[in-house]
């Protein structure tokens, strides 16, 4: 009997210890689904030394508590990181050598797959993009009581008809084949349930955004007309395929676009004040300049906005006036052995060939500059 | 028994200015060394960073510019020294000038040297320094920051050279018999065979002529671009039209008080008290006065408008200086860069050297202090509502200061032992000017040109 309790109490233990042990999640290995505390560690090898995604399940509904660990003190310097849990918009205190625990609770009451990361520039940034935070759906809601059935013999009391609430309808156009950079027209046509426009009601545009996290923006907001429609310019700046809403009270209506990109960069940047200039701009090189691919410079072009005689020749001209001057001095100390007919030392095919080098070397440096890749080609002469 | 004749003014000053040159002591070795080290375990400090690149730093995407840029405002500043002393005044003839002329082009020379390494440091990938050139816009102040800063340091060397030729030869001359071969070949190279004909004379001040007045514009130009680097964005704080002119007079301010610095220094370890007297620090203390007046109204009209108009930015940016956690930084370069020095300058009581030298000091602390508070504080206010940056600099920025400081003390160091601090020719003239007017042309050195041939 005695043999049997200890048998039991040690199985219990043991039991206790393995529970406890899946805290701290394994190295290496997706996490299973978390009921506890979590603890993870960030170094600059990723979440829990985990190179690539890291991910954490979590049934929704539940409380969440998760406490980021520092991991970099190995390095002889300090290596913050702050962490960003997307979808749920909660960033952490800076975790550092100073402050090695944060630690934050919320509930998971929205289901999906978030994206955590840190959002310093830290060492070790990249592999730290990749956590992946996963709320699985929670347990089915009860079923709602069924209606109370009539006893035999009593007379049933009539239940009044339900009737469904007004609910005002909400729609959203936009033009066919919009173009990134050119204005777009939004169209909301606002009508009450029995299909009459809703007039001098004020509805809200929304797009959304990604910076830092991704989120709704308000674009801005107009009146309806006593068509029940209002109208709203916008310019999108990013091709692609973007989501537009728009809103009235609780009421939502959203479409997506799909935006080409611009034939040509569609900001133009004002070019400063238009002087009037001796000639056109004058363009010197291998091809002419033309929008290129992001990413790819310009092709080496020489370039004078006004012409053969604009600002950048007068630019120049000083520079080279100062330098000579300063060839003109050695010169001057460089003739000094040739004054004299007592000669230490024969210095002056030295001054030749030194005068000659700095010559050579000044006109390559001019040369790779003026000819160096103009970064505004699309600016107005 | 023939009595032994009293050491002439020359021959004496040719003694006590080339001691130097033939002899050092244990203290000056073990100065070196100290020196040295200092800059070795700077160069360690690099050599980290270029492992870590600039996380090692506390540089961010905020606060991206440092102690890197504030060293090199710094440098740069100080470099005015040698510009100020011997060209304007050597074009307004002011004769006092002469026993510090070679330490502040020296100063000038050493400063830019260290102060130019600064941005290549600050870069972190050395290696792209040549894209300044390969891909440099005009458009773009940190290109006329190149293009000044060059022609100045080669304007500078040119500057510092030229007075040298006839020190190089009298080196030639008087250490014939003491140098080592190497060493006197080098000096007899670098003398350019001067035998003080009338011909070489006129050549050399006709050249020491062109580059007295070529260099002043041409150092005007530098601080004025390289604040340029700064007023040409539109951050709080730097967004002034009035920081060329602002820099400039910062620049000549810790210039003047690098020199009298030096001087003090020098003339206690190489006892040059005959030459550089009370003189030379007052009437560089007066210049330092009239300096300090100049910056302290440039610093009230650059606040007042700031703090009248009060942009939302700048009303962030006074807030973090004044009343945040940089106001003991900005407080400090007001009361010990400005109002003390002030006191000390203005209130003649006590000795005027060591008054003078503590005036000097705390302004060079304090304008090191002040291109801080330049520097990091505009970087903090975000241009977005965003966060205000925070900067902390870590031991790599730390040990990289202290290095270039260093490597400045050091290089003027051995610089003491291969040229002469003071010029002597012009040291000489001088003299010979005082004793009897119109005779100094005739001659050089105590003796007269005819005696020569």
């Amino acid at each position: 009997m005695m043999k049997f309790k200890l048998l039991l109490i040690i199985g219990a233990t043991a039991l206790l210890l393995l529970l406890s042990a899946t805290a701290v999640l394994p190295s290496g290995a997706s996490a299973q689904e978390e009921k506890g505390p979590v603890r993870i560690e960030v170094n600059r090898e990723g979440f829990s030394k985990t190179p690539g995604e890291f991910e954490l399940e979590i049934e929704e509904g539940r409380e969440v508590e998760l406490t980021f660990v520092y991991g970099d003190n190995d390095l002889p310097y300090n290596n913050p990181h702050v962490i960003f849990i997307n979808g749920y918009n909660i960033k952490t205190d800076t975790l550092d050598q100073e402050n090695p625990e944060v630690t934050v609770r919320f509930l998971a009451d929205k289901e999906g797959e978030f994206n955590f990361m840190c959002i310093l520039a830290c060492v070790g940034h990249a592999e730290l993009q990749k956590g992946k935070l996963i709320v699985l759906p929670g347990a089915e809601p009860p079923p709602s009581p069924a209606p109370e059935q009539p006893q035999a013999g009593q007379p049933s009391t009539p239940s009044a008809p339900e009737t469904p609430p007004a609910i005002p309808s909400l729609t959203l156009s936009v033009p066919d084949q919009p173009q990134a950079g050119q204005p777009l027209t939004l169209t909301a046509v606002l009508q009450n349930d029995q299909g009459d426009p809703i007039e001098n009601a004020t509805v809200r545009f929304y797009t959304e955004v990604d910076f830092f996290t991704t989120g709704p923006v308000e674009l801005g907001e107009t009146i309806t007309d006593e068509q029940g429609v209002a109208i709203f310019e916008y310019t999108p700046r990013l091709a692609g395929d973007i989501p537009i809403s728009v809103c009235y009270g609780a009421i939502e209506a959203t479409t997506r676009v799909s935006l080409s990109r611009a034939d040509e960069p569609f900001y133009q940047p004002e070019a400063g004040i238009s002087l009037p200039a001796p000639g056109d701009e004058v363009l010197v090189g291998l091809e002419p300049l033309a929008s290129e691919e992001a990413g790819a410079a310009p092709s080496t072009v020489f370039r004078l906005p006004g012409g053969i005689l604009s600002w950048l020749l007068i630019f120049v001209a000083t520079v080279m006036l100062i330098w000579s001057t300063y060839f003109r001095v050695l010169y001057q100390v460089f003739r000094i052995p040739a004054a004299t007919e007592i000669a230490d030392t024969d210095s002056r095919r030295a001054a030749s060939v030194g005068m000659a080098a700095v010559v050579l070397l000044g006109i390559l440096l001019v040369l790779l500059l003026v000819t160096g890749p103009d970064s505004h080609p699309h600016l107005p002469g | 028994m023939r009595a032994r004749e009293p050491e002439t003014l020359h021959a004496r000053l040719e003694r006590t200015v080339l001691n130097p040159l033939r002899q050092s002591t244990r203290g000056y070795y073990a100065f070196v060394l100290f020196l040295l080290a200092i800059v070795v375990w700077g160069a360690y400090a690099y050599i980290v960073q270029l492992r870590y690149g600039l996380l090692a730093t506390g540089m961010r995407d905020v606060v991206m510019w440092g102690l890197y840029l504030v060293n090199f405002v710094f440098f740069i500043g100080i470099s005015h020294a040698g510009t100020l002393i011997s060209a304007i005044l050597r074009v307004t003839n002011a004769g006092w000038r002469t026993p510090v002329t070679r330490m502040a082009e020296l100063i000038t020379v050493v400063a830019i040297s260290i102060g130019a390494l600064m941005p290549i440091i600050d870069l972190g990938h050395p290696e792209r320094v040549w894209h300044i050139i390969a891909y440099g816009r005009f458009q773009s102040p940190l290109l006329w920051d190149i293009i000044s800063i060059t022609s100045y340091l080669f304007g500078s060397l040119i500057y510092l050279y030229l007075p040298l030729i006839p020190d190089f030869a009298l080196i030639r001359d008087r250490l014939r018999s003491s140098a080592s071969t190497l060493r006197l070949r080098i000096y007899t190279l670098l003398a350019m065979g001067w035998r003080n004909t009338p011909q070489q004379r006129q050549r050399l001040e006709k050249a020491i002529g062109i580059m007295a007045i070529t260099i002043i514009p041409i150092a005007v130009s530098v601080h004025t671009v390289v604040s340029y680097v700064f007023s040409m964005t539109l951050r709080p704080g730097w967004d002034s039209t009035v920081f060329g002119i602002y820099f400039v007079i910062g620049a000549i301010f810790s210039g003047i008080a690098s020199i009298l610095i030096v001087m003090a220094i020098f003339r206690k370890f190489y006892h040059l008290e005959e030459y550089i007297t009370e003189k030379h620090f007052r009437n560089l203390g007066y210049l330092l006065l009239a300096t300090l007046l100049i910056y302290l109204y440039l610093t009230i009209g650059e606040y007042l408008t700031v703090g009248y108009k009060l942009r939302v930015d700048e009303k962030h940016l006074l807030t973090l200086l004044m009343l945040g956690k940089n106001a003991f930084w900005f407080w400090f370069f007001v009361i010990a860069g400005m109002v003390i020095p002030a006191v000390l300058l203005i209130i003649r009581r006590g000795r005027v050297i060591p008054r003078i030298v503590v005036a000097a000091v705390l302004v060079n602390v304090a304008m090191w202090v002040k291109r801080f508070v330049i520097v990091i504080p505009s970087l903090q206010v975000p241009l977005m509502p965003f966060e205000f940056g925070a900067y902390t600099p870590t031991w790599v920025e730390w040990s990289i200061t202290a290095a270039a400081f260093a490597a400045f003390m050091l290089i003027f160091t051995i610089f003491a032992k291969v040229m002469p601090l003071i010029s002597i020719w012009e040291v000489a003239e001088e003299s010979e000017e005082e004793a009897v007017p119109g005779q100094a042309e005739a001659t050089l050195l105590g003796r007269p040109l005819s005696e020569r041939s």
